[in-house]
């Protein structure tokens, strides 16, 4: 007698808390996942396509747009690209004032992830609202980290969302002496809160370990410094390659169910 | 008629949902991120918010939607259908849902077929995508809330208006006006940047104007048809602007505007390519 075989399939149609819309596609065959797919039904934008004959201050002005929650990542890489192409070098002022901009991204982004999106998954709540009664003091501290990011980026940038004040070879207008001296504290008084925050966080840990085999990739500061700027890609199988590079080392291709593609490392 | 929600006594809380479509999630981000989004969240019920909440669904049954995104996915007609069913008030979030937004830019140069084939070469996908439109050529919608992404003031007009039981009045003027206001030297004409100002929609202040930047258009044109595409096309034809640069850059936030085209080739003649 054949035993029947148990199939199981698990379908998430929308996940919720994240920046952008993906389902999942899980099927198990007797105690063991036959499929796995995150299927990104968000919808294309074609910014390669769109952006073909444009003039490079327009289009640098449209990369922001691919997404709102790292758009000075998407602004300083198209500024970077196009200057790249027309060989236009930046003074160090610039490279650093883009690199403070980024890093105040780099800031709201990940507070904004990890305390509004992915903390009340860990304390069992549908949302951060449901959240802010029994926890409103690392949710309020998560808070306080976004709204410092949100700032250096619009006293930089003009704005936290979209910056129109970053430009090919520099900026529209620089913030004064005093403002930078004002974020400075306001950085250095926020420090203490920010380590308490992300202890608290980790203390929640109630994620299980992942055994799977993964890749990491990160770029080598330029400066040695703990930065998010640089040219040299390090993986974490110790291989390492020059961004420029980065189509001979990373194969783009189309997955059916997603319109995001899906890359190969090597 | 005017669609408002009654103001309601007692326990009532409006119901609202908040939408994505095709789009960079930015107006949500915004509206999310207001000072007093805690204050709003205690005044309105939630119903559907996928950015920020998993007890969301497609659609639930509110007295706001708030919809972000253009329709670029056969699935985003399907969503905006089943939203527009479900809520007593629609308004269109941003430049996306209001415009088309800066995947619209390549209108009229590009069509769907040429942007898929673009990016993902002769790769077939289960899902269809669509030519970008905005969310008013497929459904009725009551308010628009322009900007990419919206300004914080007007987002608290919005809710506030509907709260109280009235309804948010749009603008109707262009950037200029604010411009003057906020006392900036005009770079249009002193020094023959490529502003946007005089057809795009107020409301930011000058924003960019302030950082001596000029406008790149991102409120989208000025309502009730009366953004003068054709007489600035005029104006950066004087100050040196080639016909493709103001083709293209006044496209940016601008392509389906029901005028541009005409205006543009009034001034221009035909689409340059
Ligand atoms: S209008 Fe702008 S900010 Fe809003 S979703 Fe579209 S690209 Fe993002
Ligand atoms: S700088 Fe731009 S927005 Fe300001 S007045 Fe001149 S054209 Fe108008
Ligand atoms: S000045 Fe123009 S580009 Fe800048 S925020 Fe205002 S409408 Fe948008």
């Amino acid at each position: 007698m054949t035993r029947k075989k148990i199939i199981r399939p698990i379908n998430v149609d929308h996940v919720a808390r994240i920046e952008g819309k993906a389902g999942i596609d899980v099927t198990i065959e007797d105690g063991k996942v036959t499929v796995a797919e995150m299927n990104i039904f968000e919808g294309p934008r074609y910014f390669e396509a769109i952006t073909r004959g444009k003039s490079l201050e327009d289009a640098t002005a449209v990369f922001p747009r691919v997404c709102s929650f790292c758009a000075a990542a998407h602004k300083i890489t198209g500024l970077q690209a196009a200057e790249n192409a027309i060989g236009l070098e930046v003074s160090d002022q610039t490279r650093k004032i883009r690199e403070l901009l980024y890093i105040g991204d780099y800031i709201e982004s990940h507070s904004l992830h990890l305390f509004l999106l992915a903390l009340p998954d860990f304390l069992g709540y549908p949302d951060a609202f449901s959240m802010a009664e029994e926890y409103p003091k690392v949710l309020e501290a998560g808070m306080r980290l976004k709204d410092i990011g949100a700032d250096i980026q619009t006293v930089i940038g003009s704005r936290y969302i979209h910056q129109e004040n970053a430009l090919l070879g520099g900026f529209g207008k620089l913030p004064s002496k005093k403002q930078f001296a004002s974020l400075g504290r306001r950085l250095k008084y926020l420090r203490n809160t920010a380590e308490e925050a992300l202890e608290t966080l980790v203390s929640y840990r109630p994620w299980p370990e992942s055994e799977m085999s993964r890749l990491h990739l990160a770029l080598e500061p330029y400066d040695g410094t703990y930065s998010v700027m640089g040219n040299t890609v390090h993986a974490s199988d110790d291989t390492q390659f020059n961004a420029a590079a980065y189509r001979m080392r990373i194969d783009e291709f189309v997955v059916p169910h997603s319109f995001a593609k899906h890359c190969l490392y090597n | 008629m005017m669609t408002i929600i009654e103001e309601c006594t007692g326990d009532c809380r409006p119901r609202v949902g908040v939408y994505a479509l095709t789009s960079c999630y930015g107006c949500q981000l915004k509206l999310a991120t207001v000072q007093k989004i805690i204050d709003i969240s205690n005044m309105v019920s939630f119903e559907s918010f996928y950015m920020l909440s998993s007890a969301s669904k497609m659609a639930a049954d509110v007295d706001v939607a708030f919809v972000e995104g253009s329709v670029s996915t056969e699935r985003d007609l399907e969503e905006l259908m089943e939203i527009r069913k479900h809520s007593r008030i629609l308004v269109a979030l941003g430049a996306c849902s209001v415009n088309g937004g800066v995947q619209s830019w390549a209108e009229g140069e590009m069509d769907h077929d040429a942007l898929h084939k673009c990016v993902y070469g002769d790769s077939k996908l289960t899902m269809q995508g669509l030519q970008a439109t905005p969310i008013s050529k497929h459904v009725d919608v009551d308010y628009y809330l322009p900007g990419c992404p919206p300004e914080e003031d007007e987002i608290m007009y919005f809710i506030s208006a509907f709260l109280i039981g009235t309804f948010p009045e749009p603008k109707d003027y262009p950037v200029c006006a604010e411009c003057r206001l906020a006392g900036n030297p005009c770079i249009l004409i002193e020094r023959g940047e490529p502003c946007l100002g005089p057809v795009i929609v107020a409301g930011c202040k000058a924003r960019c104007i302030g950082f001596d930047v000029p406008c790149v258009g991102c409120r989208g044109p000025v309502p009730h048809e009366t953004a003068w595409f054709d007489s600035l096309a005029q104006t950066f034809l004087r100050k040196g602007m080639t016909e493709k640069q103001i083709r293209q850059r006044m496209k940016i936030f601008g392509s389906h505007d029901p005028n541009i085209e005409r205006m543009l080739h009034s001034i221009l003649g035909g689409e340059t390519e």
